[in-house]
This record gives C-alpha cells, structure tokens and sequence, in this order.
C-alpha cells in the first residue's frame, strides 16, 4: 500500500538519491555534474522531489523574517508567523480558527498542522498530508491560511503572552546553553538588522499591533517572492499548490529587501551574561566572515570546520582536546554558519538561511573554577589553527567525516526539500547543496583548505561571550582582564598517577601553555548583564 | 522538526523496554531467508528474520528507497531500569558513552577511529528500558575491508561485533568519560522540568529503579569515575546476545548480510540476565514541591501511576491515544487549559506509555508568572484542579454523544503520526526495537496497529477508571521560593 512506485514521480528524486551512491564510484560521480533534473515546466521558485511516501511533504519559504521587523517594532515578523496559523482565517463570519484548525487536520496526522519557523531573513511554513487528502487540506487550510488572514485581535494577545513568556522566564532563566548562543548571534551581529533575536525583543513585542501584522503581511507574503519545495510531481496536484498562495499582495521591490550589514568588530570583547542558578560556566566566540553557501571558498572553510570543531561530534580537535581527553564538559564545537535549534539539533535544520554569516565556537558549560583556562584554551586552538593549518592527512580524514556528514543532511525527504529551499534563497537552484555536496568535497585539495583558514578565520577582532552564575561574573571579570587565576584540573582530578605517563605529560605541558596564552581583553571591553537584561529591546546594556 | 503529539511519544518509546528478563531459550540457526511471516498490511516494509545459536536475533528491513544509506543498529535490552544497587545510578547511560571508547586490535580509540575512517555517523541512546546504538553509514561500509582514504578499514559489522563481544578499555579512559557524564548532567539540569521529574521519581517509586532517572543522582554522577567494577559488572550483565538484537534497516540485501554477521557475532558467549523485580509501589505519596533559584514561570506537573505496556492488549492501545485525548491540539483538556482559560503557557506529556515495567504518566504545565505574582499558590491549585477533572473525566469518555466518532479520528491520527515518523533508516529502526523487545515479535508494530484499530470508547473509560483516580495520583510543583504551607496541593478528591 505505501511504497508503491508512481510512475515518472521518480525522476528528480531518483537522481538525487543516486548521488549518495557516488561516495567512491568515479561514474557516479561525474553525475554531479549535471545538476538537478528540474522539470522544466516549474516556475522559478518551485522545486519537486519525488517520493514514493503515501504522504506529501511541503515547504514554503517567505523570503522575509525578524530582519524586516518594523523598528521598535521587534517580534513582527515571529507573531505574524503564529498568527498566520493559529489567528483565525477564511470567511470572517465563520474563522477557521486555531480550534477548527486542529480539527480538520487530526484525522491526517499531527504533521498536517502546519509548522512555521520564523528566522532573521526568512519565514517558512512545513507541512506533510496524505495523499488523498491533499485536495480538502488545500481548500480547508492552505489557500485560507495564506490568502485570507484574519489576525483576530484576542489570538494576538494570547500569543504576544506565550512570546513573552518564552523570553521572560524560559530562554533567560531555564536554557542556559540556549541563552548563550542566541546572545551570542545578538551581541555579534549587533548594530545590524539581524542583532535582534527573531521571536523579537520584550519592548517590541509588547508594541506590535494588528496593523503591523496586515503591513507586513501585505508587504511580504506575495508568491511570486516566496519558494516552494514539495514531494509532489503529479501537475495537477502540484498546481492546486501553487494556487494557494497569496498573490494580491504587493510584494517588495527587490531593492528594498533588507541587505546584508556585515558588522563591523575591532579588538577583543567580552559580554558575561548572568544566571542566577548557573551550575557551570558556558563560553563562546565569534565574528563575522564573509563567506557563504554558493562562494568558491565555503566548502575549503566546511572541511576546515570540520575538523576544528564539528557539531556534536567526538571527530573535532576541540571536541578530542576539551571533552575526551581532559573531560572538562559535554562538548565543545565550531561553525562557519549559523546554526538553528541547537543546543537540541544534531543537524543543522534546512530551512534557515542567511546572507550575513559568521565563525563563532561554542564551549558547552565548564565548572565554573576553570571558565578562565578554557577561554584561553579555546583561543590558543583557533589560534593555533590558524597558524598550523591542516596536513594533508588531516585533510583526508576531515573530508571523510565531511562525506559522512551528507548521510545526514539527506536522511529525509523533508530535509532534502529544506535544503532545495535554501538552495533557492542563495540563488543556487541549479548547483544545489546536497546534490554536489559529495563531489565538492572529494575535489578539495590540502591547498585549498589550509587557504581558506588563513583568509578567512583570525584571533584579532573577536567577540567573547560568557554564561555564568551571578557570583561569579565579577571576579572572572576581573581575573580575564587582568590575567590571573587561571585554574585547571590538578593530575588528581585527571586521574593521573604518578609518574605520568608520557602522553598525559605532554597534555600537562599543553595546558601550561595554554594557561600562559595571552587573551588580551582589556577590562573596559568586559561587559556584565543579568539574564534579565537581555533581550529587552535590540541595544545590550552596557554595549555599544 | 515536527512537533507529534502521539508522534513524539512514540519517538521517545526508544523509552521501551526488555519485557522478559529471564534468558531467551537457545535456538538453532534458521537458515531460510524468508520473511518470518506473510507480509505485514501495515508496517510498509518486509522484514527478515533469524536467531543465531547463541541467542542473537537479527532483523533486516530492506528500504530501497533511502538509496546507499543503512542504519545498523544494536538495541540492548537494559537501561536505567536495571540499575538495582543503590549508590550506583546512571550506569546503563555511562556505559553507552564507554562503548564508544572500545580499544579495537589494542589501540586506544581504535575502534571510534576506525567508524571515522569508514565515514559512519555514530550515536547512541539511553533510556528507562533500553540502551539504543546506532551507526549510520554508506551501505558498502557494512562488510569490510573497506579501502578509504586513510587506508582499509574493517567493515562496521566487525567493529560492531567487537565491542558488543570483546570490549577493551582502560580505566584512565573510563575515568575521563565518567567526568564528561558529569557535564552532560549540569546541562540537563539547567532545565526546570527536568529538576522536577529527578525528585518525583523517587517519591513514586521509592522500591523500582524508576525511582532515578536515566541520568542518575548528581551524587553517583560525581562518584562515577569510581564506579569502575559497577560499570563492568553491568556490562556482563546485561551485554549479552540473548538481551541484545540487531536491527538494520536500510538499501541492503539479506542474504548478502545474514553469513556475514553470523560470521562475526555467533561466538558471542550468552549469559543469563538478572531479574528486575517488580515490588508494589506505595500510593500515599506527598507533594513534591522544587524551590528554583530563579523568578520563573512556575510548572505543575501531575502524575497517574500506569501500567507495563504489552502490544496488541487494548490496554496499552488505549495508552497510545492518551496523549491525542489530553494534551493534544484537539483535547478538551488542552483546549480548556490554553485556549479558553488561558491559565498555563504549555501543556504536554512528559513520558512514554511504552514501558517495561509499571511506570506513570506524567503531564506538565507552564504557568504565567505574571498571575502567579498576582495570586500566589491559589492559582496553582486551579490549574491542578482543573488537570485532574480533565483527566479523571475520562472514565466517562463513552458517554459523550461524540466518542465513537471522535475516536475513529484519532484512530486516523495515529496511523498517520506512525507513517510520517518512518522518514529516516533511523526512525525506522527505533520504533521496531521499542515495540519488537515485548515479545520478540517482527510483526509486532502490525498487531500494535490493529489493536488500535479495534479500540472501542468504552476501553477508554475502564483505563481511566482503573488508573486515573486519587490512589494513583502525584502532584509536583516548581516555583522561585518555598511552597506556602496553607496553600500546598492537597491530596484530597478535588471534585
């Protein structure tokens, strides 16, 4: 019953799946080179994949997210995101409200309500329906969700409540990887567009009106600007789609979409964030970097990554030399893109693309005795990258783990779909992420990696962020500027025994120097903020 | 990733179970390749079966269309639950970071370097009931030698064979590992919910290993790099083929695959695995309350001891539904709690009904800190009235006029979570572990199925009769400061 074969639906899907085939086969991997077998009567903004799923699979990118945010106005673009699923659409005499909303999509499983995921650029809505159902989900749901918005006054409120809940109390006081790493997306691309969360700021949640959700919508939410990715190739199915999307809105000259501000960072900076009942000390670093998907140098940087630090992983340097070998936390990683969903996803989530990009590591929380030794450690390692580079060997391997990584990637249909949607938004339709993902990466040389680290990663303009316990930001403050108290584990606490074997010796020698390593960051570039300061509006107290 | 109501439970089932402790009986070798029965009207693949001498059974689940791509993984039949000696919580989950650091051919890292260099993603997890490993690679890694880039390499088979069989470590390592455990905890616990399920545990289970988490005490944690002997004494027990399966799912051939891991694991030695009791648990439980040291939304969570999950009783179909009938989009409960009172932020199930033993249901509510500033522990006391009538209401789910017809889409519903949740080799392969365990049946996920199937509204009111009352209840809260005395939750009937 499931998994029958739909005739010709095989197509783009077939291609795509034989690439994963072409992990050591040279014929195959000559395949990459022709790109995507795109039906050719699509429209420019639509991709299909094929798929033998009783169950479609759909995905609709808005091309606008909390980077168009109304000034003042912060959260926006994430309300309207809710409010066009739970604020009421259809005929006004009789909504379909969230509550009927719910109904009609219960028999076709949970995935059927439409899930939306507000980002900085973008707005994208997921979905995943029966077969047969398809033609009642489009009339009942899709085609008024997109064109017939109501955005009832009291769903507003109710959300806007939840919103600043979700900021008040969960992100600042209960999540405390979190916090860190989406301060840290703030606290480094301030002063642009993009240095305010996307759920928005307490100040500009509390300001947003009906009026700002119609004004938004109206200029954003126009087909002809959004992208569609979907297992559906049947024309006829594929075409009721397509019709449900809005098409009286205005829609956005293209001059006037919001462009990258690449920030600008001098020097080293530090925000330590406080908690009250932080148990251990998280740390971070980062800095903007030119570099993005479809640019000759991002899969040389990819690799480069990959072996640094990659994402929740025992393959990377940092991981191996913080975590396995000394045990000071659960994990310590580095990325050359942005990152949704983390501390909870093992994999990038599709769907989240962005112009402005930046390198930043992460260091999951220490013991707090010993946040000071591994700010350093974690420099001393960019730092020492960045002069030794990577030997061929090295590369090899990172090339290895980086193929393994594409198993990933491509695990799924709705994952292979995100990434068509992405491919779209970086304008590479026709060099898509996945499809040549395995071949860019066999092609690589040792040349090309260890370039790409000296062009683009550096240790003279960073900035630091810090998690910590309320009691402990001002000496760590303190000792960070003035460069004392550096604490590691004792060789008790590593459980080594004297004599020392040799391996454990040259560890020991490794954390001398990285306790002797200079991290430069002078006191009155250090800024402490409560957790409840954060997150107010776009500025963070005390930085400018 | 999507958001599943029942979807999501049954994701977690990988919080599943070793139904039988006692040893599987030793079977000879089956040597056809055939699926073991005809084939299955739900689950949309075949599924081949076989046993080796030792006790080992094999599942292989060909999924053509998830080209090159296999996921080989080892569900054990142990988790959490089998931790039994007090002091020493948290051994299950700290051995399934210790099988990773296997010395293979005698080399520190061997093993995990050669997953490396065959490019296989590799992870595991922990649960009440199982311990779930599970590589995923390119399908031509699985037999080896494999030439790659850093030289040949055995396939994952072996690598896999050899740590199950032949596990090498040396303490330093297992010392070091038992210090990241420790880091693992300090994040989980930053997380208020998660506090509050750590000290309910106990006060519901004060005699089973349910009693601690998965995790462990921060305690134990502390001491585990000291809990060198434990650790191994857990291995011994419970690493053995008689409690351990192999499911692969994935573009693979069996027939190419059954020699070659008969080859590898059928020198495996079974042992016998201890016992879990099952005591009675008392039900007199007082109020948990957590003190967090931050101004928080407050969270109310309220708990129905449940039983042990068995496949195909209706039973435990009826607890499969339990989460579309109370805290799904489409529950009075929810709707009544979110929407219309508006008195809690989130509302949401916190456990699987899939487990081994007599477990709970546990059902957890944010609140708006706004209001409780306004009206202290009052407000708590209204929402906890208002989820335990909601709950205990369906004893009477067969009297609204609705229920049959409300039933047979949530019916509709379930079917559908289960196929959407099919999206990957891996998912594939957790759910046919979590449900296969009960009685080693490769069908099982059919007969789940069908008992849903044939769920009658009146099956919902005897589970919620039997199960949802005062006896079986626990309540736990968690808010910044102490709970006031005059207002505490009461454990008398709230109707």
């Amino acid at each position: 019953m499931k998994k029958t074969v739909h005739g010709t639906q095989y197509s783009v899907l077939s291609f795509l799946l034989v690439l994963v085939g072409v992990t050591l086969s040279p014929a195959q991997q000559a395949l990459t080179k022709h790109g995507p077998a795109a039906a050719p009567e699509l429209p420019a903004n639509v991709v299909t994949l094929a798929s033998p799923s009783p169950l479609y699979e759909v995905q609709i990118m808005v091309r606008a997210g909390s980077a168009e945010d109304p000034r003042g106005k912060q959260g926006t673009a994430s309300l309207l995101g809710r409010m066009m699923l739970e604020g009421g659409f259809g005929d006004p005499k009789y909504p379909v409200t969230k509550e009927k909303l719910a109904e009609i999509t219960r028999p076709w499983g949970e995935a059927a309500y439409p899930q939306v995921r507000v980002e900085k650029e973008t707005t994208t809505f997921s979905m995943t329906v029966p077969r047969d159902a398809f033609p009642q989900f489009v009339a009942r749901v899709l085609k008024p969700m997109f064109t017939q918005p109501l955005f009832l006054q009291a769903e507003l409120e109710r959300i806007r409540k939840e919103a600043l809940v979700g900021i008040r109390s969960n992100l600042r006081f209960e999540q405390q990887e979190q916090l860190g790493l989406l301060a840290l997306d703030d606290y480094v691309l301030q002063g642009t567009a993009f240095g305010h969360l996307a759920q928005g700021t307490v100040e500009g949640l509390q300001a947003v009106t009906r009026d700002d959700l119609q004004a938004y919508y109206k200029q954003n939410y126009h087909a002809p600007d959004m992208f569609v990715a979907a297992s559906i190739t049947d024309p006829g199915t594929l075409k009721l789609l397509l019709s449900s999307l809005p098409t009286s809105a205005g829609g956005p000259p293209e001059s006037r979409r919001t462009k990258a501000t690449t920030p600008t960072l001098t020097g080293h900076r530090l925000l330590i964030i406080t908690q009250p009942n932080a148990i251990a000390t998280g740390l971070h670093l980062g800095f903007p970097i030119p570099v993005r998907r479809g640019d000759p140098d991002y899969w040389p940087l990819f690799v480069a990554n990959v072996f640094l630090g990659v994402h929740r992983d025992s393959f990377g340097r940092l991981y191996k030399d913080i975590r396995e070998e000394r045990g000071y936390n659960y994990g310590d990683y580095s990325y050359i893109e942005y990152y949704a969903a983390r501390p909870y996803a093992l994999f990038p989530p599709p769907g989240t693309p962005r112009d402005q990009q930046y390198f930043s590591m992460w260091i999951r929380p220490v013991g707090h005795p010993y946040a000071h030794f591994i700010l350093k450690a974690m420099t001393w390692e960019l730092d020492n990258f960045i002069k030794n580079g990577m030997t061929r060997e090295q590369v090899e391997a990172a090339k290895q783990k980086a193929r393994t990584l594409y198993l990933n990637y491509a695990d799924s249909k709705g994952r292979q779909l995100g990434y068509r949607l992405d491919d779209m938004f970086y304008g590479m339709k026709d060099h898509a992420y996945l499809v040549d993902m395995l071949a860019n990466i066999d092609r690589l040389t040792a040349e090309q990696v260890n370039a790409a680290i000296k062009k683009y990663l550096q240790v003279a303009n960073l900035k630091y962020l810090i998690v910590t316990s309320e009691s402990m930001a001002q000496k760590l403050a303190d000792d960070i500027a003035t460069d004392s108290n550096v604490q590691s584990k004792t060789p008790a606490e590593y459980h080594i025994s004297e004599p020392a074997p040799p391996e454990k010796q040259k560890m020991l020698a490794q954390d001398e120097e990285w306790k002797a390593y200079k991290l430069k960051i002078p006191r009155e570039n250090i800024t402490i903020v409560k957790a409840e300061q954060m997150f107010e509006s776009s500025a963070i107290p005390g930085v400018k | 990733m999507k958001h599943l109501s029942l979807g999501a439970a049954v994701c977690l089932l990988l919080l599943a179970l070793s139904a039988s402790a006692q040893v599987v009986p030793q079977r000879r070798s089956v040597l056809a390749h055939k699926p073991a029965k005809p084939p299955a009207k739900f689950f949309p693949y075949p599924i081949y079966e076989r046993t080796l001498g030792n006790g080992l059974r094999i599942l292989i689940v060909p999924t053509p269309e998830f080209k090159n791509m296999v996921s080989y993984t080892t569900p054990v039949f142990a988790g959490s639950r089998n931790e039994t000696e007090k002091g020493k919580t948290g051994l299950a989950h700290l051995f399934e970071h210790i099988m990773f650091r296997h010395e293979y051919n005698g080399v520190a890292g061997g093993y995990q370097d050669m997953m490396d260099r065959l490019g296989c993603y590799n992870n595991a997890f922990t649960s009440y009931d199982i311990t779930f490993y599970h590589p995923f690679t390119f399908a031509q890694n699985l037999v080896g030698p494999v030439q790659t880039p850093q030289g040949p390499a055995p396939g994952v088979i072996e690598l896999e064979a050899s740590r199950f069989k032949d596990l090498k470590l040396d303490q330093k390592t297992f010392q070091v590992e038992a210090g990241a455990v420790l880091g693992e905890y300090r994040r989980i616990y930053s997380f208020p919910a998660q506090k509050m399920i750590e000290q309910m545990s106990p006060v519901a289970f004060p005699n089973h290993p349910y009693g601690h988490t998965i995790i462990g005490y921060l305690d134990d944690v502390e001491k585990m790099p000291q809990a060198w002997d434990a650790a191994w004494q857990f291995f011994r027990n419970y690493y053995t083929p008689n409690d351990v399966a192999l499911i692969v799912v994935g573009d693979v051939n069996p027939h190419h695959l059954f020699p070659a891991i008969e080859k590898a694991y059928a020198d495996w030695k079974p042992v016998p695995t201890p016992k879990i009791p099952t005591p009675h648990e008392p039900r007199d439980e007082k109020p948990v309350h957590v003190d967090w040291e931050a101004e928080v939304a407050p969270r109310l969570m309220v708990a129905y001891h449940t039983p042990a999950f068995h496949p195909g009783t209706p039973e435990s179909a009826v607890a499969l539904v339990l989460d579309e009938l109370l805290t799904s989009r489409s529950a009075p409960l929810y709707q009544k709690l979110r929407y219309q009172k508006q008195s809690v932020t989130s509302f949401a199930t916190y456990t699987s009904p899939v487990s081994t033993d007599p477990h709970w249901m546990l059902l957890g509510a944010e609140l708006s800190l706004e209001r409780f500033q306004k009206d202290g522990a009052k407000y708590v006391d209204e929402v906890r009235y208002d989820i335990v009538n909601g709950t205990e209401a369906l004893k009477n789910f067969s009297k609204d006029p609705n229920a049959a017809r409300t039933l047979e889409v949530i019916k509709s519903k379930v079917k559908n979570d289960f196929l959407a949740q099919w999206d990957t080799t891996d998912s594939i392969a957790e759910t046919l572990a979590t449900f296969y365990r009960f009685n080693r049946d490769p069908h099982v996920l059919d007969t789940l199925l069908q008992s849903v199937e044939e769920l009658q509204p009146a099956d919902i009111d005897d589970y919620a009769a039997k199960y949802f009352n005062r006896e079986g209840r626990l309540v736990g809260t968690l808010w910044h400061g102490p709970q006031p005395p005059d207002t505490a939750p009461k454990k008398t009937e709230v109707r």
